[in-house]
């Protein structure tokens, strides 16, 4: 087919191919050109978005720092005087646990505590980022004249500095037959004793406006 | 501004048009001196295109029926037909397929016409071809002049187009139904100053001409002819007189005036329709040519291309430039974006070294003081689980019962219920899961020995009374004081030798697994 209907270029159809041809490859540099030249000042231009949305995300982050601080400050010193962050207290739980005994006339109260260890749960890791928090089991074997003598026990060691539950408790009438003794109850309980730990928990300089 | 070759078999005219107007025409005769006039002509005018339209007495048409076949085999045939009957002008046939028989196998009709002397155009062509003139196609008068009958009305039926071009020659073109059929040029010896004669000169032409149609069956015997006469003013009368109508043929005459009118052509002289039909021909599309061989026409196949590249390298450059323009003005918009960037990033430095730069070590505190008060909070609330909370509850459940029920031992602890399988594991306080109760409770009934149905009465009661409270999520009986369920083993005695049981407190005894959910504000 092109050989039918060309089957000689003529002057005219060359020129035009050259034309043609210089045509394309200028327009093309031109084009190739304007674009690297954009696309350079483009990536400049992201760079320098980015680096001013740093500084504007670290401007909303310590906004927003400085207002969980404000919420939580007091609670958090709280906690700090409570002996739930930073190292426990347990002078303070041995003498509850000695004065209550004391107070209610308790015949007998054993008491041991293990050694501390940290909590390994995966949800901890995952919720409550740069805390680490650890666990010491308490164990308390008590003769008593009534269960109400555990429960204050319990309550007492609420006020004391640190931060427990139970984690179980046996509570067995020792005599089925006679009720008025003062060891008519024994009772043996496990209490879990937590405290956190922050990399910078402690840091008390005080916060902006 | 169109050019074009009218060859009407004896010398050589050419037309300059430009719009609807013929704004000028040189003729040349076949002499040397002609053609060397011919040449020197294209030498000193501007190289535009040209069509070449030829109107000769040598041509000859004709129509064949052929096997309808499609693609090469219908090329084979026609070329074959072509070669039986035009073997020395074959450059210069044409073939179209004009319809198919109505009987029989329906064959296809096809039309072949050629310039059966081409040695007539030759020396034009050469010259035209040695001045580098580009020829777009010769054209042959017959063929163009179909594009007549849709001016004149004469589209459909049998229609003998009778038209003047030259002094000396009458035109009759046969058509059927808008396809032509059959062409041929009679010599009348007209007077060159005195046209006004041409009836009587042309109407014998004519009839011989209807004779012998009718004679090649290319018109039924008694099919009525229309006979559609193109004619100058000053040919009028004459027409009007010798042609007249009859059954066997109607008579239509069309002046010349009317039809440039009609056609919208100025400038074109009135005496002959060869300016109509050179009009037609300049119509025609470029493609297609009728005669000649494509490489007559290779050099205007070359200006086409130029054109067309040029119109793409035209079309290159606007849209480089229009990308070119686009990539500089977005790289001015980036650069004019950058330094506001750049002022509104120094303006949060400024913001952030005055007021928090300080403190970031307190600030990187904030989030471990959420999670502390957040997690000591969560803690607090699960450890509201507590044996205290489940007594306290318990007794409620209890109130009301006589003083003949004990509670010996609680075995308490705190779990949290897998919500896949429903397994129980030790409590997790830190988790978000409820914190349960866990207990199992021993007590006793006082009931008087071997009264076997009130002691299970009774115990059934208290699991009732248990069961209906809304915390409770199961209750489950470990032992009872006296165990009926078919799969255990049971043994008592009873009698009135037997002795009263002294030991009261080993009796009556149950034991139940009890769960139940963390008070309502956990």
């Amino acid at each position: 087919m092109f050989d039918r209907l060309f089957p000689t270029l003529t002057p005219t159809l060359v020129r035009a191919i050259v034309i043609t041809s210089l045509v394309l490859v200028a327009t093309t540099i031109a084009v190739t050109i304007s674009y690297i030249y954009m696309d350079g000042i483009h990536q400049d231009q992201q760079s320098a978005k980015r680096a001013m949305r740093l500084w504007q995300s670290k401007i909303n982050s310590s906004v927003e720092s400085n207002q969980i601080i404000d919420e939580f400050e007091s609670n958090f010193l709280k906690l700090v005087n409570q002996g739930v962050v930073g190292a426990e207290d347990r002078l303070s739980w041995f003498e509850t646990i000695q004065n209550t005994a004391k107070k209610r006339g308790m015949p007998l109260v054993k008491y041991s505590i293990s050694s501390q260890e940290p909590l390994k749960e995966r949800s901890l890791k995952r919720e409550y980022r740069g805390i680490d928090v650890f666990k010491s089991v308490m164990t308390l074997d008590i003769k008593m004249a009534h269960e109400g003598d555990l429960f204050a026990l319990l309550n007492d060691l609420r006020k004391a500095d640190g931060l427990f539950a139970v984690d179980s408790c046996d509570i067995e009438k020792i005599s089925k037959k006679v009720v008025d003794t003062d060891n008519n109850m024994k009772a043996y309980c496990e209490l879990g004793w937590y405290t956190f730990r922050g990399a910078r928990a402690n840091s008390n300089k005080r916060k902006p406006g | 501004m169109k050019r074009l070759f009218y060859f009407t078999g004896y010398r050589l005219s050419v037309l300059h048009w430009k719009g609807h107007a013929l704004i000028g025409s040189s003729s040349f005769e076949p002499t040397d001196e002609g053609l060397e006039k011919f040449r020197s002509y294209l030498q000193q005018t501007e190289n535009i295109p040209g069509k070449f339209l030829v109107d000769v007495i040598e041509e000859d048409f004709r129509s064949e029926a052929i096997p309808h076949v499609r693609g090469r085999d219908r090329k084979a045939v026609v070329n074959r037909l072509l070669d039986r009957y035009y073997r020395s002008s074959q450059e210069y046939s044409y073939s179209e397929i004009i319809g198919r028989t109505k009987k029989g196998r329906k064959d296809d009709i096809v039309l072949l016409g050629a310039m059966t002397n081409p040695l007539l155009i030759r020396p034009w062509l050469t010259i035209i071809e040695e001045c580098e003139v580009p020829l777009s196609g010769i054209w042959t008068l017959p063929i163009v002049s179909k594009n007549l009958l849709k001016t004149i009305k004469a589209g459909s039926d049998v229609v003998l187009l009778v038209s003047q071009q030259v002094n000396s020659n009458v035109r009759q073109t046969l058509f059927r139904d808008g396809k032509l059929m059959s062409s041929r040029q009679s010599i009348i010896n007209q007077d060159m100053k005195d046209i006004s004669g041409i009836g009587e000169l042309a109407a014998p032409e004519v009839g011989r001409t209807i004779d012998f149609l009718r004679a090649q069956n290319l018109v039924g015997a008694n099919e009525t002819i229309n006979l559609h006469i193109i004619g100058s003013d000053e040919q009028l009368v004459s027409l009007e007189q010798h042609f007249k109508a009859d059954e066997k043929q109607t008579v239509t005459i069309h002046r010349i005036s009317d039809l440039h009118e009609k056609l919208g052509i100025t400038g074109v002289g009135e005496k002959f329709s060869d300016g109509i039909f050179a009009w037609l021909s300049l119509r025609q599309g470029a493609f297609r040519s009728h005669y000649g061989p494509e490489k007559a026409f290779h050099r205007y196949h070359n200006k086409l291309a130029a054109a067309a590249l040029y119109a793409f390298s035209l079309l290159v450059i606007i849209v480089g430039v229009l990308m070119t323009e686009a990539n500089i003005s977005d790289a001015f918009e980036y650069e004019r974006s950058i330094s506001l960037l750049k002022q509104e990033e120094n303006n949060y430095r400024e913001i952030y070294s005055k007021k928090f730069k300080d403190f970031e070590g307190v600030f990187q505190n904030a989030g471990v003081m959420n999670s502390a008060v957040d997690l000591s909070e969560r803690i607090k609330l699960n450890s509201d689980t507590s044996p205290l909370d489940f007594l306290i509850s318990l007794s409620k459940m209890l109130e009301g019962e006589n003083g003949d029920l004990h509670i010996d031992k609680i075995e308490w602890e705190a779990i949290n219920i897998n919500e896949r399988d429903n397994k129980v594991v030790a409590a997790n306080f830190t988790g978000k899961q409820p914190v349960n109760h866990y207990a199992i409770v021993t007590g006793r009934i006082d009931v008087p020995e071997n009264h076997y149905r009130e002691s299970v009465n009774r115990v059934q009661g208290i699991i009732g009374r248990i069961k209906a409270n809304t915390r409770v999520k199961g209750v489950e009986v470990l032992s009872m004081p006296v165990d009926l369920r078919s799969e255990s083993r049971f043994s008592t005695e009873s009698g009135v030798d037997r002795k009263s049981s002294a030991n009261k407190e080993m009796s009556g005894i149950f034991s139940l697994k009890v769960i139940m959910k963390a008070p309502e504000h956990v």
